[in-house]
């Protein structure tokens, strides 16, 4: 996202916080950050974040800029989300080949990494019936249960 | 590395010359402008001894005396196809391009005084049509593309001496290109279109040798032609994309692009006995088509559709011999001939699926009054199936191709 968002497109139909572990959606909230327009902040549910449990976050559908322009994908997000491998290997070869002519092929094997990385969390968006091609940006944590080795640290 | 379209213009670049080119020369050369050579197969670099002689050999417009001129048109009908091979499986019965028919015009005007002739010529020694599906499966590779071209050749031709003759000319080419294929983005595709405009200019030289005759040789005649290579720059041509990703426009947009498209030296050597009212003719050309080793698109304004593909072109060669038999008032001509394609089959791909290829043709001429002369020629050309080993598209390659050819001379009253 690179323009300020305009507020009031971040509702609970274009942010989803996902319990990928169960596949149950959190009831979480957000806010957008307002001295940039372009941080989301997302607060733990009632009881915390469920832990050891995978959490997805993404933005999808219609979000738009305070200026009424769509907010869409990053360049290197669009072809994060393919559902095709961008290239043929995730580490360099002879035979390794882009699949797309725009990149290059170190670039579509980093990509290609990214992909496979975020393949299970677009498997859990499209089980809640958000297709891959609607989301704008996504990520995933996973939630803890040990407490830091070092006290102080938070 | 040889791998094809690794980045995105050089499928652009490369369809410059696509095409399955369904004349008698390989590559994306037509070497047919006259219905008279035509119905020879194309032998006619000795004979040249009607005003088409400005293309096939200048020095032939030595002999002529009063105004000739002459039009007509060369119908260009051609399709090609492709079909699944063992390391690449196409749709069951394979992905067609549209049959295409091009006109291809010609138009000659000469004068001359019987040692000295001047003349201006104009036909289309480079042109190219390919009509893919939109959805095939080589649509990355091309989807469409034109590249229409016009030479106009004034020429001066001597004879010096009563056994020689000899000729020359420039030539001034307008080229308009016209492509599009589809990108590949892996989640979605956007069509791309390249059209650039640019001229070449080279020249052409020729010579004929007339050996008197015995017995039953009423005489012997040679002659070779050549046309120089030039270079056709489409340097302020224009990239543009179609139903691009909104997530992507800021990293393709329309662009100013560049490409240069090398077309060949061309040599033809022939020698022909004139025997009763009989001319036979056997004609070889070479075609310096490995000059054409490479295809690069640049674009400062996209630099990302930069790209650089091999193509690795060897020497064409086309072999033909034609005769031509007065029959009454009507001459009737024949003619064979075998075209070894350039193309490498690690190149070979739907941009140009050329291959070897048989010429047979057919034709004849007769009088239409005292001024006029009309000709019709037919020539099949009938190429061999040939198999890809391209990365991207190893597919096996069939391709047809028909051109029917008129022509009408004018001959001033006592013109020869």
């Amino acid at each position: 996202m690179s323009a300020p968002i305009d507020p009031a497109t971040l509702t609970h139909s274009t942010v989803l916080v996902l319990d990928a572990t169960t596949g149950q959606p959190l009831d979480s909230g957000f806010a957008l950050d307002p001295d940039t327009g372009q941080v989301l902040h997302v607060t733990p549910p009632a009881g915390g974040w469920p832990v050891g449990h995978q959490i997805a976050i993404a933005v999808h559908g219609e979000v738009f800029s305070v200026a009424g322009e769509p907010v869409v994908a990053s360049p290197a997000f669009f072809f994060a989300r393919a559902a095709r491998p961008i290239a043929t290997c995730v580490e360099l070869a002879p035979d390794c080949r882009s699949a797309s002519p725009l990149l290059p092929l170190e670039q579509a094997i980093g990509l290609e990494r990214l992909r496979q990385g975020l393949a299970p969390l677009f498997a859990g968006l499209e089980a809640v019936g958000i297709a891959r091609e609607q989301v704008i940006v996504a990520w995933a944590f996973t939630v803890s249960g040990r407490r830091p080795a070092i006290r102080g640290v938070p | 590395m040889r791998s094809y379209p690794l980045r995105a213009g050089a499928a652009l670049a490369a369809a410059l010359v696509l095409g399955p080119a369904p004349a008698g020369a390989g590559g994306f050369e037509v070497l047919e402008h006259g219905a008279a050579a035509t119905g020879m197969a194309g032998a006619f670099t000795a004979k040249a001894d009607d005003v088409s002689a400005l293309f096939y050999n200048p020095a032939g417009l030595a002999d002529q005396r009063g105004l000739q001129v002459a039009a007509g048109t060369v119908l260009v009908t051609g399709g090609a196809s492709a079909s699944s091979t063992t390391a690449m499986a196409l749709p069951a019965g394979g992905e067609d391009a549209a049959v295409t028919t091009s006109p291809l015009p010609t138009v000659y005007a000469a004068y001359g005084s019987g040692k000295l002739a001047v003349g201006v010529g104009a036909f289309t020694q480079y042109g190219l049509k390919v009509d893919w599906p939109d959805a095939w499966t080589g649509r990355f590779l091309v989807q469409r593309a034109s590249l229409e071209t016009v030479t106009v050749n004034p020429t001066v031709a001597w004879r010096p001496l009563p056994w020689l003759g000899v000729g020359g000319g420039v030539t001034i080419t307008p080229a308009a290109v016209d492509l599009r294929r589809s990108l590949d983005l892996v989640a979605a595709e956007t069509g791309t279109r390249f059209r650039g405009e640019a001229t070449g200019v080279g020249g052409n030289v020729g010579v004929v040798v007339d050996v008197p005759g015995a017995g039953p040789v009423g005489g012997v005649r040679l002659g070779a032609s050549y046309r120089s290579r030039y270079d056709l720059d489409f340097d302020d041509g224009s990239l543009t994309f179609a139903d691009l990703p909104i997530e992507l426009s800021g990293a393709l947009h329309d662009a100013r692009a560049a490409t240069t498209v090398k077309v060949p030296d061309t040599l033809s050597v022939g020698a022909g006995v004139r025997a009763g009212r009989m001319f036979v003719q056997a004609q070889l050309d070479w075609l310096n088509w490995s000059r054409f080793q490479e295809l690069r698109l640049t674009s400062a304004d996209l630099p990302a559709m930069d790209t650089t593909i091999p193509q690795d072109w060897h020497d064409g060669w086309v072999a033909r011999l034609g005769v031509e038999a007065e029959v009454g008032e009507t001459r009737v001509r024949g003619g064979i001939g075998y075209d070894w394609n350039p193309v490498p089959e690690e190149t070979l791909g739907p941009i140009i699926p050329d291959s070897d290829r048989f010429l047979l043709s057919a034709g004849a001429g007769r009088r239409l009054g005292s001024t006029l002369v009309g000709e019709l020629a037919v020539m099949a050309v009938l190429f061999r199936d040939r198999t890809s080993a391209l990365a991207e598209l190893p597919v096996e390659y069939a391709n047809f191709g028909i051109l029917t050819a008129f022509t009408v001379h004018y001959r001033s009253a006592g013109a020869r």
